[in-house]
């Protein structure tokens, strides 16, 4: 694998960004193809994938990089509520998801509603939150990246072994 | 048809100087009718003739021009044979031959009907002559009176040659002007003779000539292949029972619903009259501000604005008849039908900023694609399908479908495959064939019939209107790519350019001096209407008005944007962002975001966001708040996704960029593994010409990063070797070649170090985990992996894009 250098907090969660957008596409050329009745277990493995992404992703951006961003930036209030209140509409969308557990029209109605939402707050984070963060003096991006990445795995980590004994 | 038996003629006494000399005459003539005497021609033919008139002594189907039920079922014009060819010759003196008159017209025979070997010219060990076949001396001078004298008028050879070439333009199509053409085939999958007596769907395995032109429509003739705009796909049949021209789009709706606005809307999306900018482009205020004031257009703005607008190829959009026709079977029953055409190689498209790129390293690029599919026998491949459906079940429909601006979506009447259209010889000729072509909506053939869609009304006017100026008159149809392979035999003459000489003196029906012929064919063979009945005729008299349905301007425009994916719905969005940005007045900003909340809230908030509005305007006023609720909520078979195709990479290319140095085995194994799927890989390089591989060996590129830009590649391959790595990183154009084929997400297999190029053309550190991850389509492979990584990078390309590393705004 190519030599990448360690990445900071905004190219983290950037990382998981396009990450997720891939599978997105790949859901929809699935949903949207003339065959989609015989792609019901790849679609519904990609739907797991991407729903268990998003909810590690969410919580470490809760949990450590929206505090950070609040901390550095008094005006970043009603950003970060926007985001968050995106947050909570993505989880509502996933739970959903989560519910139908098979992929069928009823699914894929969810998944592209849920890829409209991240696509989104997606945009939202690249032109908004990310240049503030690159330009706050106060924050350490790279301290910040190697807090998120631990807790990233840690959470990875702490699912797989729940999923595993579910 | 009625036959009248032929009376025998009298014969007189022994006044046969007198016949003779009477037949020499034109004008007056004996009394009474003359005997035939074979042995005098002139007398021969005017017995004959008299013979053949008597034999019509009055017009036996005058009668049955009258009346509803005849109307339906018109007879057979009646006709005569005439005893030989003398008396419906135009001169006795035909029996006299030459090599210029030839012989006589063979009977019953129209010769511009013949294949088009009949007027192909080929110049191979000919001298240069004139126009009128004189040969040409010497074509470097003109004639002066000295070496340095003045040029002398009598220079006819000169005269000629600069006349004519003063005289080479014609005016282009006002609509439709940039185009290009292929011939082909059309052939039947099964009979499908209980929709329609049409000759092309007869029996299984018929084959049906045709002459398919694609363009762009607003763009003038030379303008670039990758606008965006709607593209023409028309197809002209050349039937057994005369021309159909299936004169359609990429996109099955229309901006307008009545051929009464087709000149507004034209002049509003051309080039503003007073500048003459901008050259094919729809980003400009006269648009904007005349398809906002159109709510109607709504739904056709989102096609246009999705990526349907710029295809790849043409040979992987669809086509549409647009409006709704009838097919007729031979019972006389008719049904509704849409055409549509599905492309083989699925339907695929470019992204916005290749397009545009494009358009300035080859305004050709569709025009050349089309080229190089056929010359290299990757023919593009289309099935014909119908929708059909009855005028009861029409009427239970929520939507008009003598509407433009409507589409029936497949899942409520689902596509009959009728059979495929194969494109297998490239024209000889651009101009006598491609810009000589004159496509007619009106040009349909029995088994089909038209609806009282009135643009299609006012379509059926226009073509053979414009035709008569653009081809300089009424015998365009004797254009040899425009006549027929069927028989034509009228009696319309005269007229600019006649090219046909029409045998005998009788240019008119009823006759009896022509033995009746041509006569009219009848009901069994000829062209009737579909008796449709006008349901509402009673109540409704002349009108200037449309049906309350057509007040539905938003319903099926949100039908289309809710059955994209979410890609292509950015994509419609960025493009309304774009153009609306273009568009100089405020106002018609907010207008169009007004008109678009009534068909999407979200894609309204996105666009008037990429506008910088900081407040939305109200929405649009409807023309109507009572909507039948749609039968369709969402229909998949709209989105680009939907259609993949056969997976054949036929006709798409690779660049394989190199400089000396490179690792060459790699690179000629994936060359070859490439043209056994149809895909062209080009070695690019800093330059055209030798390029060496680390063992020494010589190879060609034969395009350079120069010449050959790499957003005119599908994909790309980098190949290892230290020495061509450092060299193309010190070449500003590498970065902008590896950067176009990222952003607009096209696969790249990168092998050994050649990763150094990716990074160093700034590839983010945020790809790192969908790398880990996989399927994004791009390949990094370490040395001597690069031809085990072929066949993902196959697959890849099966997949045309890539868009899970599309950012707006661009990661790269």
């Amino acid at each position: 694998m190519p030599d990448f250098a360690e990445k900071d907090a905004c190219e983290l969660l950037d990382a998981d960004h396009i990450a997720v957008k891939h599978l997105f596409v790949d859901y929809a050329r699935l949903a949207f193809a003339t065959d989609a009745a015989a792609t019901e277990a790849q679609r519904t493995a990609l739907a797991m994938k991407i729903c268990e992404e998003l909810t590690v992703h969410a919580q470490i951006e809760e949990e450590i990089f929206y505090p950070a961003l609040r901390k550095a930036y008094a005006d970043v209030g009603d950003q970060l509520d926007e985001a968050l209140a995106e947050h909570r509409e993505a989880k509502e969308l996933i739970t959903d998801i989560r519910g139908i557990g098979t992929a069928n029209p009823a699914m894929d109605t969810l998944v592209a509603e849920l890829n409209v939402v991240i696509e989104h707050h997606v945009k939202e984070e690249r032109d908004g939150q990310f240049p503030k963060a690159r330009t706050a003096s106060k924050l350490d991006l790279i301290g910040l990246g190697q807090k998120l990445r631990e807790r990233q795995q840690e959470l990875q980590a702490e699912r797989a072994l729940s999923a595993e004994t579910h | 048809m009625p036959r009248i038996t032929t009376p025998p003629s009298r014969r007189d006494s022994n006044n046969d100087s007198a016949v003779k000399a009477a037949a020499r005459n034109t004008d007056s003539a004996p009394s009474q009718a003359v005997a035939d005497d074979s042995t005098d021609p002139a007398m021969a033919k005017a017995a004959q003739t008299g013979t053949l008139a008597a034999g019509m002594p009055f017009n036996p189907t005058k009668p049955s021009e009258h009346g509803f039920a005849n109307g339906l079922a018109p007879q057979t014009g009646a006709s005569v044979r005439p005893a030989s060819r003398l008396p419906t010759g135009s001169t006795l003196s035909e029996e006299n031959t030459s090599q210029k008159v030839g012989t006589v017209a063979p009977e019953g025979v129209n010769a511009t009907i013949e294949p088009l070997d009949r007027v192909r010219v080929d110049s191979a060990g000919q001298a240069l002559t004139t126009n009128q076949g004189v040969k040409v001396a010497d074509n470097q001078n003109s004639l002066k009176y000295g070496v340095r004298g003045p040029a002398l008028l009598e220079d006819f050879i000169l005269r000629e040659k600069i006349t004519h070439f003063d005289h080479e333009r014609i005016p282009e199509r006002i609509v439709h002007a940039r185009g290009s053409a292929a011939h082909g085939f059309f052939e039947c999958y099964d009979a499908a003779t209980d929709l329609t007596k049409a000759a092309p769907f007869k029996e299984a395995g018929k084959m049906t000539p045709v002459f398919v032109r694609f363009s762009t429509v607003a763009g003038e003739r030379g303008s670039k292949d990758t606008a965006r705009d709607v593209r023409g796909f028309a197809v002209k049949f050349y039937t057994d029972e005369g021309n159909w021209d299936l004169v359609g789009n990429n996109m099955p709706v229309f901006f307008i619903q009545d051929a009464m606005k087709f000149p507004d809307l034209v002049h509003a999306v051309k080039p503003e009259p007073h500048n003459q900018i901008p050259q094919a482009a729809s980003a400009h205020d006269t648009f904007w501000d005349f398809v906002s004031l159109m709510p109607e257009s709504t739904h056709m703005l989102m096609w246009v604005m999705s990526d349907r607008a710029i295809p790849r190829s043409y040979a992987t959009m669809q086509g549409f008849g647009v409006h709704t026709f009838r097919m007729v079977n031979e019972a006389g029953t008719s049904v509704f039908v849409k055409f549509h055409w599905t492309p083989t190689a699925g339907t695929h498209s470019l992204v916005w900023d290749e397009a545009v790129k494009i358009s300035g390293a080859d305004p050709d690029y569709h025009r050349r694609d089309l080229w190089e599919r056929i010359e290299s026998g990757a023919y593009p491949e289309y099935e014909l399908g119908v929708q059909v459906f009855t005028e009861e079940q029409a009427e239970k429909f929520s939507f008009d479908i003598l509407d433009a601006t409507k589409l029936v979506p497949e899942e409520l009447v689902p596509i009959r495959p009728l059979g495929r259209m194969v494109l297998n010889r490239n024209p000889d000729n651009f101009f006598a064939e491609t810009e000589q072509v004159a496509f007619c909506t009106a040009h349909i053939v029995p088994g089909l019939d038209f609806s009282n869609d009135p643009l299609l009304a006012g379509r059926i006017h226009s073509y053979i209107d414009t035709q008569i100026t653009r081809l300089g008159g009424a015998n365009f149809h004797e254009i040899p790519i425009n006549a027929p392979i069927a028989p034509v035999h009228n009696n319309q003459r005269d007229g600019m350019h006649r090219q046909a000489i029409p045998r005998g003196r009788v240019a008119y029906e009823p006759n009896s001096l022509a033995g009746g012929c041509p006569f009219q064919a009848g009901a069994a063979q000829g062209f009737v209407s579909v008796a449709a009945s006008i349901a509402t005729q009673d109540e409704q008299g002349k009108v200037r008005a449309k049906p309350e349905k057509f007040a539905d301007h938003y319903t099926q425009a949100t039908l289309f944007f809710e059955s994209q994916t979410p890609v292509e719905q950015d994509h419609i969005a960025n493009a309304f962002r774009f153009e609306l940005s273009k568009v100089t007045v405020p106002a018609i900003r907010q207008r169009t975001v007004a008109m678009l909340r009534n068909a999407s809230e979200a894609l309204a908030a996105k666009v008037a966001k990429g506008l910088g509005m900081v407040t939305m305007p109200e929405p649009l006023p409807k023309a109507t708040t009572e909507v039948a609720p749609p039968e369709v909520m969402k229909s998949p078979a709209l989105s680009l996704f939907h259609r993949p195709g056969d997976g054949s990479l036929a006709g798409r290319k690779v660049a394989i960029l190199v400089a000396s140095g490179f690792e060459g085995g790699f690179v000629l194994e994936a060359q070859a593994t490439l043209l056994e799927h149809g895909v062209v890989a080009r070695i690019v390089g800093p330059h055209i010409g030798r390029v060496s591989t680390i063992s020494g060996e010589a190879v060609e590129a034969d395009a350079s990063m120069e010449n050959a830009p790499g957003f005119l590649f599908d994909a790309l391959i980098l190949a290892d070797g230290s020495e061509s790595i450092a060299a193309l990183a010190q070449d500003g154009h590498t970065v902008e070649f590896i950067r176009d084929q990222f952003r607009h997400c096209k696969p790249i297999l990168c092998v050994g170090d050649a990763w150094r190029l990716v990074r160093h053309a700034g590839l983010p550190i945020s790809m790192d985990k969908s790398l880990a991850q996989g399927g994004t389509g791009l390949f990094v492979v370490d040395a001597g992996e690069g031809g085990a990584a072929m066949n993902a990078f196959i697959a890849a390309m099966q997949k045309h894009r890539h868009f899970g590393r599309e950012m707006d705004p661009p990661l790269l």
